[in-house]
């Protein structure tokens, strides 16, 4: 019985020693970054970042099931006592929630001075970068492709298409943009016609995008990186931007955003990571990625499958607006799914 | 003193470790802006949607603990009471599912059955149709968590087996054929081995959110989800999740009850 005491004293005093020494050598060359742009894209950017300037990078990642809400919730919760430095969230929605409950701070990087305003947010509490673009992927053996998101309620359609669970993620953005443009009686009766017309909803974008492939369903809104990494794997699907015609809405895109965490311990290094991230390098190296994202600045080199995004007709919405939409929509978009 | 010390350290590691995030959630889920409300819970029962998740989850919960049971017992007699050749090796067949995620089974499955999988494209469109309409639903979700809990099942089973006294079985052999000995003395034995098996398999179920959500089945544990990670909503979340702390509760008071 003694034994086990003192395994358990040495034990504690092991972790005790750890806790003391992970403490002081956070001091002044880390800094610490939370991200949920998915793992396998966002490390390799960040170990350059460390082997370029020498600041170790601690970064906590989200998982690929929790998406984005790890962070978000770690990130509410340590409000008043912050871990972190900076948030590389994978969409500026979950920038301006966090801007609105107080945990981000100003930050404007000179790096961003050519990145479109559209994509930032006028105060300074997210800059936008590399993005992706909302589009449909179409099985290769469908025929008469569909080229507007009103396929979705198009009885030609009927029981032929999936969309992500819009509660989650960019497809809840992507309906919030289309209520701040549509208002909200003809955004309600797309949501009504679509559910009326039979779409199936899948857990996340990545799984309606394989749905597509396996010939389940003709087509689904997804995100670019879900089609174009499914194109380099050589599944049968196609990438098709909605609504590009003269007077069409246009596709909605999705920037990466980053923000500075109000309070942050290492404040210089938050900054200095801020800027990297914002660079030209980061979001060639984002584009060229599996992930392919569209850069922001003008004149980064381009993949052949990536669209500069001044060829893209755009959606025009304002991200402060979507996110402030959002609070209605959930709730309603929580009865469309029948929870 | 030393017995006193380790005890005193189980209980302590106990309350930290199991019960520290229980009260948590609990205390989470009555405070709102930091005064206490119960506003959380009436949001929750007043819901007719949320009894409707919480009776999908019993049914599948239920249907799965059952057909589990049904074949894992005799399977268990099967590969440890009998001579049939490759035991090993069919045990250790049996015994694959349990060590993939669940998830991966039921993508497994859309391959095989949904519209234009391997097995479905060689029927015809309309009852390709139909086998990947069953998929997508309650029969999908028992078929994954059937097959991977089975094992779960099985190996309790067999490993009771191992426990019951060989004499006892010689000497039912004395005056009953295997049937007789089977269901007069082993099957007794091992019922509470089983009967622990059977909760095992409800409360994996009950918990069980991957298959579901991927085979859209909406169960109760959607809804916790769904507070946390599309409202940002804790408390609410922690509401959700105490009715599947109850079911486990209940479950583990009624085994306590039964297996006296």
């Amino acid at each position: 019985m003694k034994k086990i005491m003192v395994v358990i004293a040495i034990t504690a005093a092991v972790a005790i020693l750890g806790l003391g020494c992970s403490g002081k050598s956070a001091n002044n060359k880390t800094v610490t970054v939370y991200v949920s742009e998915d793992q396998v894209f966002s490390e390799p950017i960040l170990k350059d970042f460390e082997k370029e300037t020498g600041i170790k990078v601690k970064a906590v990642y989200d998982t690929e099931e929790a998406k984005s809400t790890g962070s978000m919730n770690r990130l509410i919760a340590e409000k008043s006592n912050p871990q972190a430095d900076v948030y590389w969230a994978n969409e500026p929605i979950r920038a301006e929630v966090l801007k609105h409950k107080g945990v981000s701070a100003p930050y404007t990087s000179p790096n961003a001075a050519d990145i479109p305003n559209v994509f930032k947010d006028p105060e300074g509490y997210w800059t936008g970068f590399s993005a992706r673009a909302r589009v449909l992927v179409v099985n290769k053996n469908v025929k008469d492709k569909p080229q507007s998101i009103s396929a979705y309620t198009d009885p030609r359609w009927k029981g032929r298409a999936v969309i992500a669970n819009p509660l989650f993620g960019t497809t809840t953005s992507e309906v919030a943009a289309l209520f701040t443009i549509w208002g909200d009686e003809k955004a309600k009766a797309f949501m009504a016609g679509m559910k009326k017309n039979g779409v199936a909803v899948s857990t996340n974008n990545g799984e309606s995008a394989d749905f597509v492939a396996a010939g389940q369903y003709d087509f689904s809104l997804v995100d670019s990186d879900d089609a174009v990494n499914r194109i380099r794997q050589g599944k049968p699907i196609e990438m098709i931007y909605p609504d590009q015609g003269p007077t069409g809405l246009g596709a909605f895109i999705v920037p990466n955003a980053v923000l500075l965490i109000k309070g942050a311990p290492h404040l210089e290094n938050a900054k200095i990571l801020i800027d990297y991230l914002l660079s030209k390098a980061t979001e060639r190296k984002l584009a060229f990625a599996d992930c392919a994202q569209i850069p922001l600045h003008p004149g980064v080199e381009l993949p052949p499958e990536v669209k500069p995004v001044e060829s893209i007709r755009v959606m025009k919405v304002d991200y402060a607006d979507v996110a402030a939409k959002m609070v209605d929509t959930q709730p309603m978009l929580k009865e469309w799914m029948g929870l | 003193m030393a017995r006193r010390a380790t005890l005193a350290t189980a209980a302590i590691l106990l309350v930290v470790i199991g019960l520290a995030p229980v009260a948590a959630m609990l205390v989470k889920s009555v405070v709102a802006d930091g005064h206490f409300s119960l506003a959380a819970y009436s949001g929750l029962l007043s819901s007719g949607h949320e009894w409707r998740l919480v009776n999908h989850s019993f049914l599948l919960s239920t249907i799965v603990t059952l057909s589990a049971t049904a074949v894992g017992l005799p399977l268990g007699i099967l590969l440890s009471k009998t001579d049939l050749p490759f035991r090993r090796f069919f045990t250790f067949i049996f015994i694959i599912p349990l060590l993939v995620p669940p998830y991966i089974t039921a993508v497994s499955w859309f391959y095989l059955l949904g519209k234009e999988g391997f097995l479905t494209r060689h029927l015809s469109p309309s009852l390709a149709e139909a086998v990947s309409g069953r998929l997508f639903g309650l029969p999908g979700c028992v078929l994954v968590l059937f097959s991977t809990f089975l094992p779960v099942v099985m190996l309790l089973t067999m490993t009771c087996l191992r426990t019951v006294n060989p004499r006892l079985e010689e000497a039912g052999r004395l005056v009953a054929g295997w049937p007789g000995v089977l269901k007069g003395i082993v099957i007794p034995l091992i019922l509470p081995g089983v009967l622990l098996a059977a909760m095992l398999v409800f409360l994996l179920t009950f918990g069980e959110f991957g298959v579901p959500g991927f085979l859209r089945y909406d169960v109760f544990p959607v809804e916790s989800f769904t507070q946390f990670s599309a409202f940002y909503n804790f408390g609410a979340a922690t509401a959700a999740a105490v009715p599947l702390a109850v079911v486990t509760f209940l479950i583990i008071g009624a085994e306590k009850l039964f297996l006296r």
